[in-house]
């Protein structure tokens, strides 16, 4: 099968309409087909409505945009390529379905290379399929140009199929093969692309181990007094300790202390209910901290966040004050490594109720943590609440 | 939340998973949306209790788009690998915070089955 380097192809025009797909070696054809399948797929899957709806959420626009005046793809590049218009959302047919509207059968499920017959064939499908989605664009039409196109007898053009299959198949599985197969690829472009798409629907696949193998490279900055708030079970996307406005976030930078990290880059995890989870969340808090070099800081943590925190310091995090708000005692399964932790203080409310449903103990009982019970009852919220801070935790506790 | 509220929670707990009532267990996915951070918290962790009885809940909830981004976290947390392709097309969400907590959804079930 044809195999080429699309860093000699940097003067590949796109070629538009259904002529790009009326030949399958010539390498603006190539990439034009390329393009038209990711694109079958970033519009199925409603990408610009997305990146609009990140961009208006940042608040970093100065006014409002409009739908015209906002595109993620520059209306003139999709015009250049004579991208139809392809409306949003996804109806997922099975590949019977889609090779009947492709008016092509195929013997096999699609492996990760086609055979000499199935490229064959799906070189003299492909036109028909095109020409059919360039005269009537629809979910189906689209579905037949990709069910087509994963036995391509060009990778690149495989793996473009295989990244938007997902939106138009039933059982998308097959696809992972494709993907898989092109993450190895010699050629960066075909490379690239088949491990975004990978990375998308299968992110732990071997494939990509390679890729993802860490490089890590430690900050030659000195280490920096900080702190940090940890986040509990699922409070990932909650307001109240996301920087710069969140208004736990504010009181602990305004009030507590003024070097509390808020850059984007801050630390989150997945704030899911399991031990695997606040173990991937330890893992990853262990290795943000020496990435930023900041080692030594203090870490505000609430419920879980605690535990994660904790298992972060037993990883190797060298903590300066580590604060427990609203922390369920589960030990020995969480507990800080007293040789790489200052001081530790718990703060918490009487009788907890999510920590009565969680089945952790209401508090620590080992004299090196420092524990402090608020004048509050049951609600475990009330220990990252700024009023309940102002009113009921002496800094002096610090 | 109150103890009214909690002892609630509970009782829908008892009545799903004592005596498969499902619309108490519907009730828990509803308190999922809670404006109540102790409430939703607390609905979230009973839900994950019930381990693999909550399994068509979460399936149904992530049909209907329910409180997704919990939902779909939920999944993970109760090993849920018959939902896996589901999740995976999630990853593809045009919500960020979906999109990102199917990943995370992903990678617990991963981490759970080694």
């Amino acid at each position: 099968m044809a195999r080429r380097d699309h860093g000699s192809t940097r003067r590949s025009r796109p070629i538009a309409g259904p002529a790009a797909f009326r030949n399958v070696a010539d390498p603006s054809h190539v990439l034009s087909q390329a393009a038209t399948l990711l694109l079958i797929g970033a519009h199925l899957r409603g990408d610009t409505e997305a990146v609009r709806a990140r961009v208006e959420a940042s608040g970093k626009l100065s006014r409002p945009v409009t739908r015209r005046q906002f595109q993620a793809i520059p209306p003139s590049d999709l015009s250049r390529l004579g991208f139809p218009r392809l409306p949003v959302g996804t109806l997922r047919l099975q590949s019977a379905a889609l090779q009947r509207v492709a008016g092509v059968r195929f013997a096999a499920a699609p492996g990760p290379t086609p055979s000499r017959g199935e490229a064959r064939t799906a070189t003299a499908a492909l036109r028909r399929a095109a020409s059919a989605f360039y005269r009537d664009a629809s979910h189906e039409t689209a579905g037949a140009l990709v069910e087509v196109a994963l036995r391509h007898p060009h990778e690149l053009v495989r793996v473009a199929a295989a990244a938007s299959y997902f939106l138009v198949a039933a059982d998308p599985s097959r696809a992972i093969a494709i993907l898989a197969r092109g993450a190895r690829n010699r050629d960066p472009l075909t490379r690239e692309v088949a491990a975004t798409a990978l990375a998308r629907v299968e992110p732990r696949h071997p494939a990509l181990a390679p890729l993802l193998e860490a490089r890590p490279r430690r900050s030659t900055r000195r280490p920096s007094r900080t702190s940090l708030l940890v986040h509990g079970t699922w409070a990932r996307t909650a307001a109240w300790w996301q920087p710069p406005n969140g208004d736990f976030w504010q009181y602990i930078h305004i009030d507590v202390d003024p070097n509390l990290y808020g850059a984007q880059d801050r630390f989150e995890w997945s704030g899911g209910y399991s031990i695997a989870a606040r173990a991937l969340g330890g893992t990853r808090l262990n290795a943000w901290v020496q990435q930023h070099n900041l080692a030594g800081l203090d870490l505000f943590a609430h419920s879980h966040g605690g535990s994660v925190s904790m298992l972060a310091s037993q990883a190797g995090t060298q903590v300066d004050r580590m604060i427990l708000l609203s922390c369920p005692v589960h030990w020995p399964q969480y507990m800080p490594a007293f040789n790489r932790v200052n001081r530790v203080i718990s703060i918490r409310v009487h009788l907890d109720l999510v920590i009565l449903a969680d089945g952790g103990g209401q508090r620590f009982y080992d004299p090196r943590i420092e524990e402090h019970i608020l004048p509050l009852w049951f609600e475990h919220s009330l220990s990252h609440d700024p009023n309940s801070w102002r009113q009921h935790v002496p800094l002096a506790w610090l | 939340m109150g103890p009214l509220i909690f002892a609630r929670l509970y009782a829908l707990k008892s009545l799903w998973t004592l005596i498969g009532c499902r619309s108490a267990g519907r009730a828990l996915v509803r308190a999922l949306g809670s404006t109540d951070e102790g409430k939703r918290t607390v609905a979230g962790m009973l839900l994950v209790r019930g381990g693999k009885r909550a399994e068509p809940l979460v399936a149904e909830a992530i049909r209907r788009r329910e409180h997704l981004p919990i939902v779909v976290l939920i999944a993970g947390d109760i090993g849920a690998t018959s939902l896996a392709s589901e999740l995976r097309h999630l990853t593809m969400d045009p919500d960020p915070d979906v999109a990102r907590a199917a990943h995370d959804a992903l990678e617990i079930l991963t981490t759970d089955q080694r």
